[in-house]
């Protein structure tokens, strides 16, 4: 995706959210909605003014990393699928079976390809029950547990 | 106060702290990819359970160590460890090169020392006329105030103005969400219990300044460079040190510069050290020295970015604007502990305030022979630990912490939530600096909206209420000034007069991803 697309498809994500923003405000009463509805216009005329200048090629410069990208967003994106899982995970089998797996899944998306995998997975998960214990019995945080509860 | 301030910060556990915290921070400073904004985050929820005092002391030294820190990879990799030390590359590298890494380094430690020290005195002296000065304002008075805060930072956005006006109304976009503070409408939960009480801040600024670093550490994937190594040599420190001494105006005029450079929200220590850096160059005989590996140019680079971490905390602790990234989640954690910045925090908990700021002074000394000591084990752990290794570790910590702080499941999501976004917004080019300023200066801004109106509506004049007082007036001047200087700058950029603004403003992009 180019700069140029970026700057465009932002601007029209925030037109949109500020628009929404505007539109639901009016049923909030008179002093509930003042702020956010001055706040909301503000920012859909801010976004009005980058897709315009977008179009016309002024829009403000976007730093795009060098290298493969297609690679780079691969790996991000399955990152972000991973995270979003073991958020998911975390109320079904508790903070800590959660955290292994995820550990694991992240650890291979993360260091595949690089020496040392397993150790890199090894350290990881010691450092994860190292925490965990740390929060667990010296802070006596009571983590959510799940199915292991 | 003052007196139980000092025996508390010079206890035993405080004292383990201070150097626990800097040598961390040192640590973090100096792998690049880590940031200290994102370290200050993560050990937000371990404060917690803490007494007020040590908590904001290890979080004072971190913040401190890992601007410092940040020179290390700047000097021996030629890569800044923190943008705050982008300034630091131009010289310390090629000194690193002329095998000079340790002279650079030494000199770098007594530059972060020193501008420490002043910014922190400097603090110590004006954080409390300030904050009283704050007891003047009124509702008026702190809707223009947050309007400052929001222009400025969008001003100084080293991407585009635009895009961080735009980041800031978003940061007061989900600053509404939850019931409104006059007249309790409920607003914008979709329904949701958990988001009546707003967005939770400090789950919502680990996800900002944590989850978008982790992804972007593991998307980039780089390798680290080829440290470059060095020994100790005897004698090196006094060397410097007298070196130093011959450069009384380099020294406090970089001093000054970062505390004041620091004061302003979102102009952190790397414009700190960027300004200090052409300031040494403008006013030096040798100009051609620059560069190719000057000690001043170092020195003037790592005095102003250690004294803007005390410059930031000026705003914060009399105002509640933070100056910088760190200082917003230093924000976070005084409201954990109960308290709110202004006049209150230098009465009410003044013995936890000073103590905190003399903590920071410990802090700044400890650096020299922490710095010293550490060094070459920072250098070897430079050149063997992929930051990568990390990420799994930072995202499971930034879980821990977000649910411990309230224990509750929700702020789990609202992190991964917001650290998502986060991620998106800084790829379409907004920064998360903004955002955060526009989330923690909405509340204010609401309110002073709100209550002014009412006032105005009471008085039967709007206009005296918002244009009629003197403090208001001057903040409306410098509202004006911040939005027009950003205009004035591209001007001269665009015929050719703002050659330095220039090249500041590219190598802030260049180095820079807000994170500090």
């Amino acid at each position: 995706m180019t700069a140029r697309t970026r700057n465009f498809a932002a601007a029209v994500l925030v037109l949109l959210v500020s628009a929404y923003w505007y539109v639901e405000a009016d049923g909030f009463r008179p002093l509930s909605r003042i702020f956010p509805q001055v706040v909301a216009g503000i920012v859909f005329v801010s976004a009005l003014v980058l897709a315009v200048l977008t179009l016309v090629g002024h829009g403000p410069v976007i730093a795009m990393a060098a290298g493969d990208s297609g690679t780079r967003h691969m790996r991000s994106g399955t990152l972000m699928g991973a995270l979003v899982l073991w958020t998911a995970l975390v109320p079904l089998v508790g903070l800590l079976a959660a955290g292994v797996v995820g550990v694991i899944v992240m650890g291979l998306i993360t260091f595949r390809g690089h020496h040392g995998t397993t150790r890199a997975i090894i350290v990881a998960l010691v450092s994860v029950s190292v925490f965990y214990a740390l929060f667990r019995y010296v802070l006596f945080v009571p983590f959510p547990t799940g199915i292991f509860g | 106060m003052l007196t139980q301030a000092l025996m508390g910060v010079l206890d035993p556990i405080s004292l383990l702290l201070i150097v626990l915290g800097v040598s961390a921070g040192i640590l973090v400073g100096a792998l690049p990819g880590l940031t200290a904004t994102m370290a200050i985050a993560l050990l937000v929820p371990f404060t917690f359970g803490m007494a007020p005092i040590h908590g904001l002391v290890l979080l004072g030294a971190i913040y401190s160590g890992a601007i410092y820190g940040g020179s290390f990879s700047a000097i021996l990799i030629n890569t800044p460890g923190t943008p705050s030390a982008i300034a630091t590359t131009f010289d310390g590298f090629p000194m690193a090169q002329k095998g000079e890494a340790y002279r650079a380094i030494v000199t770098a430690t007594l530059a972060s020392v020193f501008g420490g020290v002043v910014g922190v005195i400097f603090l110590i002296f004006l954080s409390p006329p300030l904050a009283r000065a704050s007891l003047s304002f009124g509702p008026p008075e702190y809707f223009w105030l947050a309007a400052f805060g929001l222009t400025i930072i969008a001003a100084v956005s080293p991407r585009s103005t635009l895009k961080g006006l735009i980041g800031g109304g978003i940061g007061l976009l989900i600053s509404t969400i939850g019931i409104a503070p006059i007249e309790g409408s409920v607003r914008y939960t979709f329904g949701t219990v958990a988001l009546q009480n707003g967005i939770a801040l400090i789950p919502a600024l680990i996800g900002f300044f944590c989850i978008p670093e982790v992804l972007r550490m593991v998307e980039e994937s780089h390798e680290s460079g080829t440290v470059i190594p060095y020994k100790r040599q005897r004698k090196m420190v006094t060397r410097v040190f007298h070196r130093l001494l011959r450069r009384p105006w380099l020294m406090i005029r970089s001093s000054l510069l970062g505390t004041f450079i620091g004061i302003i929200p979102g102009a952190g220590g790397n414009i700190a050290g960027l300004v200090s850096y052409n300031e040494a160059i403008r006013t030096s005989r040798n100009k051609s020295a620059f560069g190719k590996g000057s000690i001043d140019g170092v020195a003037a680079s790592e005095t102003a970015n250690n004294a803007s971490v005390a410059g930031a905390l000026i705003p914060m602790l009399t105002l509640g604007v933070p100056g910088a990234p760190p200082a917003a989640v230093l924000f976070g954690a005084l409201l954990l502990q109960g308290m709110r910045p202004g006049a209150e925090l230098f009465t009410s908990h003044g013995t936890i305030t000073y103590a905190f700021l003399f903590s920071l002074i410990l802090a700044n000394l400890a650096m020299l022979p922490l710095g010293i000591l550490l060094g070459r084990g920072v250098a070897r752990l430079m050149q063997q630990v992929r930051v990568q290794t990390m990420a799994p570790l930072i995202i499971f910590l930034s879980m821990v912490g977000s649910y411990s702080i309230y224990n509750n499941i929700a702020d789990i999501y609202t992190m991964v939530g917001v650290g998502l976004a986060a991620h998106a917004l800084r790829k379409a080019g907004f920064m998360p600096g903004p955002i955060v300023l526009g989330l923690i200066l909405g509340p204010i801004a609401e309110q002073g909206l709100t209550q002014s109106l009412l006032m105005g509506r009471a008085r039967g004049s709007l206009t005296a209420v918002f244009f009629g007082r003197p403090i208001s007036l001057i903040l409306i001047v410098l509202t004006i000034v911040s939005i027009a200087a950003p205009i004035v700058v591209q001007y001269r950029e665009r015929h050719g007069k703002g050659g330095t603004l220039k090249a500041m403003k590219q190598l802030t992009q260049e180095h820079s991803e807000d994170s500090v």
